[in-house]
């Protein structure tokens, strides 16, 4: 999985690519835990380009929402296909995240 | 049926070879239109078994390899995965609790949800999580 990250004010924005699974969840944790090191708090997940996720890569996602929200900060997903978005709905994830149809519309909410 | 076996290392980097090759022995099964959610859900629930037999087998004493049976049969896709770990009760793995919306747990869920039926037995050479997912009816010709 590859991870650009985009600034967009003092939000990071990730756009994910690839596969969200147990084998790849290290990637998003150590970019997350760059830019918190970098006093990030708001975040914004693009995952128009993941065409995989399985329940280790929803792991990874809720660590990460846990691991902002402790320094009063945000993760808001966008762009969720609709396989991805089926998944968070069988897990009720959809209700613990903020989902938004794009990234602009994310980053407008904040 | 055709049977296709993959013996794989216990190395989360390869859970993915089931996956997608799960998700490639879909496509002549099933209509276009029908593919997306058919072969999303088998690809699934390969990931989170295999995930699981890596996991779980890692610091086992048996072989360090787990297989991966693809059965395809005129009605039904069925998949087996065969490790060598210390084996779990199917019946008793809880649902998750959704409201406190855990890191982990969702696996055997999603499995269950996923597939049409799902069965485990545990043997002395080996334990098999048994997965099937009926093909969808075909349409009569009009």
């Amino acid at each position: 999985m590859k991870i650009n990250v985009e600034t967009a004010g003092h939000i990071k924005i990730f756009h994910l690519t690839g596969r969200l699974e147990a084998a790849t969840t290290d990637v998003l944790k150590e970019a997350l835990h760059k830019e918190i090191k970098a006093d990030t708090k708001q975040f914004v997940f693009d995952l128009a380009e993941v065409v995989f996720i399985d329940s280790s890569g929803l792991g990874a996602l809720v660590a990460s929402l846990r691991s902002v929200n402790k320094d009063g900060g945000d993760i808001r997903l966008a762009a969720l296909s609709p396989e991805v978005q089926t998944i968070f709905e069988l897990t009720r994830l959809h209700r613990l995240f903020e989902i938004f149809d794009s990234s602009q519309l994310a980053v407008e909410s904040f | 049926m055709d049977r296709i076996v993959l013996t794989l290392p216990i190395d989360i980097a390869y859970v993915r070879v089931a996956a997608l090759l799960s998700r490639t022995l879909c496509e002549p099964l099933v209509a276009a239109e029908q593919f997306s959610e058919f072969a999303g859900s088998v690809e699934l629930a390969v990931s989170e078994a295999c995930t699981n037999a890596v996991k779980f087998t890692g610091n086992a004493k048996g072989p360090q390899v787990y297989e991966v049976a693809f059965l395809i049969g005129s009605d039904r896709l069925c998949i087996e995965v065969t490790d060598h770990g210390p084996g779990f009760d199917l019946n008793a793995v809880p649902l998750p609790d959704f409201d406190l919306h855990p890191q982990g747990g969702y696996g055997i869920y999603l499995i269950l949800d996923r597939m049409s039926e799902v069965s485990y037995d545990r043997k002395a050479h080996g334990n098999t999580l048994q997965m099937t997912k009926l093909l969808p009816k075909k349409e009569p010709d009009s």
